[in-house]
Order: structure tokens, then sequence, then C-alpha cells
């Protein structure tokens, strides 16, 4: 049970970290490790394997395992101690033993090289190039990548409209009325109809959260709407054309409004409060668009990844008077999906004041 | 039979047990790493799904077919399609041939009407689940689980979690592999769930919560060598690569470094090249110094390794610049 108990600093920063992980997945670890599986010489790739369910899950692990575990065990310059060979892992190198080629008796030193390639599925991560100096460079954003997807699949209207499939109350009620099967009645299969436009501002006081911007993008394509979903770029306020990508082929904001009718929008931008200052210009024209946009849906909402403190006395406050604007964390992203499903604006939001 | 609790997989493609009635007998050629054969066992042990994801063509499943030969299990593959739902997987009911042959019957009036339970198709997932209720394991494949809609692996969660279903349309079957017992008393009953993605959507955390990840990187050097002589097999006993075979494998790692990949060629493709290689080898219209002397961007049938043009232009950039 000791190598759990050491393993259990690694389970409690990975829940911390976000990663999703219950009691049940600490009590499977506990389980499989209980029952010795003969196989498995390595618990640290066992509680992986069941933990980590992503590839940036399994750098949090392997980092979190080189910084929370220093059991000698696990690493490979170590002594092994007697004390741990007393362990519960000892009978289990046992049981390896025949698959291995050598049957020679068990002696530190072979246990020693049983065990170390227990280690082996983490260096390829763990190591850096340069062994003493080791960065941390996994790109950490205010959500997990996980939930920034997740949100999205609550965005969920289904609505007859795929593949047809056989109604059967209607066909049953058609041989009621005629006292045949003529033919069968069908009708469109339900799925989900929910389509999304995303305006993305995407320039000089954006800059400092493209990464961000780029993983909440990656996160609505994930999410599971992928074919109708569109993204158009903009600088500081949607005017008369947007852009298709970034700085490229213009496309007029009426044509991509049209297409919007009665589904979801969803616009990403500071709303001047990066820079903290109030501009009157960007407040009207922002008002201007929404407007326009309110002709065409009532599902629209706003993200800003400025946190909300910073939006007092800039535009966006005034902005977000005008339209829900959330900041963009975990909160924020569920309340913005909320309302592009309908929920009722914020009290006091509303562009008719 | 009563080795069922005991079964292994190894990961070198030979099947030890005695093969269970059903089993897949198709020999499968896989090599699998010392990690992944270790995920499988312990998926095995848990009998929890597991959850395969790496680019496409490095193996995620034919692991499946692997792990089902070794194992001498039957196997049920479901392919699934943006279409697919979850209910497909467990059982089909087909009430429109039902309401005909009753019309028919009731002008002939002579038959006897079938039964309810005739008009039933079972899903591979149905199936597997009621072989495991008769103490028959096997392997179950979902493949490509990520192409259907959002709702289909929450739909399935139930169907995973207690291995149990009921046919909605004759409610007096039920079929539950865990028989009202414990997991861990059922065991080695239960089937072995092996689901592939390729991340084009992310899975909802409930499902995550039940699988077992794994990701299955692209074989080094090695690994790829151990692949090709098991695809291969040399007529001589020595494990070693035919000339041929060496040098189409450095040709495909320096192309695999070249550059960064739209579509970076995996082991199939890798697999498919080779054997076209090969063919030529034997009818003498290619020799090895030949291909060892061809720079990347002219290599034979490169259209089996690089399928975009992006990465055609680029290749031949990279080559017009080197040179």
């Amino acid at each position: 049970m000791a190598d759990l108990d050491l393993l259990l600093p690694v389970f409690q920063r990975l829940r911390r970290q976000g990663v999703a992980l219950g009691v049940d997945d600490y009590l499977v670890a506990v389980e499989a490790i209980k029952a010795e599986l003969d196989n498995i010489d390595d618990f640290p790739g066992l509680c992986r394997l069941l933990w980590a369910k992503s590839r940036e899950d399994q750098q949090l692990f392997d980092q979190a395992m080189k910084e929370l575990v220093p059991i000698p065990n696990y690493s490979p310059r170590a002594k092994t101690t007697p004390q741990s060979q007393n362990q519960p892992p000892t009978p289990k190198t046992d049981t390896q033993l025949p698959q291995l080629p050598k049957t020679e008796k068990l002696t530190p030193e072979t246990q020693l090289k049983l065990r170390s390639p227990s280690v082996q599925p983490f260096p390829r991560q763990t190591e850096p190039l340069a062994p003493p100096q080791s960065y941390q460079l996994i790109p950490r954003l205010p959500i997990n990548r996980r939930d920034l997807a997740g949100v999205w699949q609550q965005l969920h209207r289904p609505q007859r409209g795929g593949v047809p499939e056989l109604d059967l109350d209607a066909t049953i009620h058609s041989i009621c009325r005629t006292g045949l099967l003529l033919k069968p009645v069908l009708q469109p299969r339900r799925c989900n109809r929910a389509e999304l436009l995303v305006l993305v501002d995407y320039q000089s006081s954006m800059t400092p959260f493209a990464s961000l911007i780029t993983a909440v993008i990656e996160g609505i394509e994930r999410g599971g709407l992928l074919p109708r979903t569109s993204f158009y770029y903009f600088h500081d306020c949607p005017e008369k054309f947007v852009y298709v990508h970034p700085y490229l082929t213009q496309v007029p904001l009426e044509k991509v409004l049209d297409t919007a009718q009665g589904n979801s929008v969803l616009i990403i931008s500071d709303a001047g409060s990066a820079r903290g200052y109030y501009e009157k210009r960007r407040v009207a024209q922002t008002k201007a668009f929404i407007q326009r946009l309110s002709n065409y849906t009532y599902l629209y909402t706003w993200l800003n990844p400025m946190p909300k403190n910073r939006w007092v006395a800039t535009s966006a406050a005034d902005i977000a008077q005008m339209i829900p604007m959330f900041p963009l964390d975990r909160e924020g992203l569920n309340d913005a999906v909320k309302i592009l499903r309908g929920y009722p604006f914020p009290v006091g939001v509303s562009i008719n004041e | 039979m009563d080795d069922l609790g005991k079964r292994q997989y190894k990961g070198n493609a030979e099947c030890h047990y005695q093969p269970l009635a059903g089993a897949w007998s198709e020999p499968e050629p896989y090599i699998a790493a010392k990690s992944l054969t270790d995920a499988v066992n312990a998926a095995l042990y848990l009998r929890r799904p597991l959850l395969l994801e790496g680019d496409p063509g490095c193996g995620k499943t034919r692991l499946a077919y692997a792990v089902a030969y070794e194992l001498g299990y039957p196997l049920h593959t479901c392919y699934v399609r943006s279409s697919s739902r979850a209910q497909d997987l467990l059982y089909d009911y087909d009430a429109l041939a039902r309401l005909y042959d009753i019309q028919e019957n009731k002008a002939a009036a002579s038959q006897i009407a079938k039964s309810r339970q005739d008009y039933i198709t079972w899903g591979k997932l149905g199936e597997a689940i009621k072989s495991s209720q008769n103490d028959c394991p096997s392997v179950v494949l979902i493949d490509e689980i990520d192409k259907a809609d959002i709702d289909f692996p929450n739909d399935l969660l139930l169907e995973l979690d207690r291995l149990q279903f009921q046919v909605k349309e004759v409610p007096q079957m039920n079929f539950d592999a865990l028989k009202g017992k414990k997991r861990q008393e059922r065991q080695e009953f239960l089937p072995l769930i092996i689901v592939t993605s390729n991340r084009e959507k992310e899975m909802p955390k409930p499902f995550l919560r039940r699988c077992l990840f794994y990701y299955v990187e692209f074989p080094d050097r090695e690994g790829l060598k151990q692949i090709l002589l098991s695809h291969f097999p040399p007529l001589t006993p020595l494990s070693q690569l035919t000339p041929i075979f060496e040098v189409a494998l450095t040709k495909f790692l320096e192309l695999r470094e070249l550059r960064n990949w739209r579509k970076i060629p995996g082991t199939s493709e890798f697999l498919d090249w080779v054997a076209i290689l090969e063919r030529d080898h034997q009818a003498e219209k290619l020799t090895v110094e030949q291909l060892a002397n061809t720079d990347s961007v002219n290599l034979p049938y490169l259209g089996a390794l690089v399928k975009t043009q992006s990465d055609r232009n680029a290749l031949n950039q990279s080559t017009n610049s080197n040179g």
C-alpha cells in the first residue's frame, strides 16, 4: 500500500489541476494494485493509465511524478533499501520472473534491474535535453482544454432533420385509419441543429491573448458541433467587413450575419479593456453593430479575455450594458453558453435602453 | 477453459491459449510496445474500456484484432458512422417487418404469428454482452468513436459501466453480463472493449472516467524493424532485415523527419509502401542501390506515403532548397 500512499499527492495535484478524477478512480488504482497484477511491474504506469485521460493529462502526470515522488524505487540511480524490498512489489517481481530471460535467484542487484524498466514509460517526456535544467514548458491556460471543449457540448438544439427513420406511431395510426399498411410513414431523425457563428477580435490589444484565443477556437471546433461552426475575424469592432482568416479574404458583414439568422453568435474581444481607457467612438460603433446583430438573432453573447475587475471605467463597462459580456474563465464560459442556449440576459443588460 | 481468468496479452502475435468457440482465428502480425501490452492487460483485468488515441495509421484498430487472436477470444467490431446511435450497437428492432407480417397473416389467416423476438437483429456490443452472460468473453472494438454525434458516447455510459441492456420492444428480454454480481466476480467473462478515437471531438468527462487511456506513439526504428519482420517474415530463420527493407526503413525515417507534415505517414502507409517496393524488387525492377541513391522527393510510389498536395509541394520545396 505504501506505493499508493506515495502517489496520493500526485492524485491530489492532478485534481487541483482540473483533471476529472474522482474517489472511484483512486479506488480502482487501489484495487488493481491489491490484486497484484502479474504483468504490470510499475505502479506509476498503471496509475498513469487510469488517471491521465489525454496527452495533456499525461504530461501533467509525468511532471507531478517527477516533482512529488522522490522515492528511491522509481528513480533509476537510487539505492534500493532492504526495507523497500519487503514491500508489496516484491512478490510481484517474483511472478514476473518466468517471463524474463534469466531465471537466476533474486538478489538486490537483479531486483534493481527488474525495477528499472518501471521508470521506462516516463523518461521520454520528463527527461529534458539537458537534465539539470528543466523548464516546465506545458502551456497552462486559465481554463483547461477539456473544459474549453466540453462546455460547448451543452449547446445542443435537437431538431428533426437527419436521416429518415420510421415513425411508428404515425404508421400504426395510418393502418388504423385505412385498415391496411399502405406505406410506412417516415420522419427525419433528431439531430443537433445548433449553429454557431464566432466573431474574433484579432489584433493589437488582443495579441497577448493569442494562445488562449487559439485554444478557445480549438475547443469550439472539438466540442462536437464541428460542421456547423464558422469563424470570422475583425479588428476592434465588426464593421462593414469581417475576415475569413486573420488578415485575409474579407467577407461583407451583412452576408455573414445572414447565415446567423436565428443561430447563436459569440463575440470574443477585449472591448477596449486591455488598454484600459474609454473610447467613445468604439462604444458607439459597437452599439451600432449589436443593434444590427439583434435584428438577426437574440442568441448572442460576448467573451472578454480580461478579468471583470479590469472592465471598470473602460469601453468594456459600457458595452457590457448592451450585450451579455462574460470574462473568459470557466464560469464565464458556462454563462455565455447558457445565453447562447436561450437563457434570459442578466438584469440590466439590453441594447434598447 | 478454466484458464479464462489467467489469459494475458503478450503482444507477440502468437496465440498461446485454446481458442474459444467462434474465436477470431486470423493471425494478426502486430508488435505491441511493452507499455501497450501493460495497458491491455490492465484493461483486461479491470475490464474497463481501453481508449486508444494516436495518429491515423499507427495501429489503433489492428490492436483489437491482435488481442482477440492472441487471447483466443471472439471479436465483435463496430465501425462507428456519423449517423450511428448508441442503440445501434446493442440491437435493432424491425417494427416495419412486423407490421407487414401481421398484415399478411391477417390476409392468409393460417400462419402462426412470429414472436416479437424474431424481429430483433443484434448489434455487436449487444452480442458481446449476450455471450458474456453465457460465460463467453470477447473483444469488442468500437472504432472511431469521435465520428458519431457527441451524444453517442454519453448514451453508451450505462452499457459500458453495467454491461446490461433491455430490449425496449420486448420488455422481458434483459441482458446482464454481470448477472447481478460484482465486477470482480464476473471479471473473466466480461467483454474487453477497445475504443479508438482520432480526437476530432472531445469525449465527455463521464465517458473518459470509465476508460483507461493510452496514446499510441509512432514506433522507433527498432520497433519498425520488428513490425517489418512480422509482416514480411524472412525466409532465413535469422531475424535480419533484407537490404531492401533496411534501405526503405532509412528512407522512410528520413522522410518523416523532413518537415511539419500536414498528414504524417504512419505505420500502415509505410507497410503499403514497402509491399510495393518489395514486389518491384522481386521482379528485379528496383535494386537496393537504386533506392539508396534516390533522394526523398523522387522516391518511387511516393503516393503511398504523401497524401496531400500541400505536403507534396513542401517536399519539393525543401529538396530544392537543400540542393
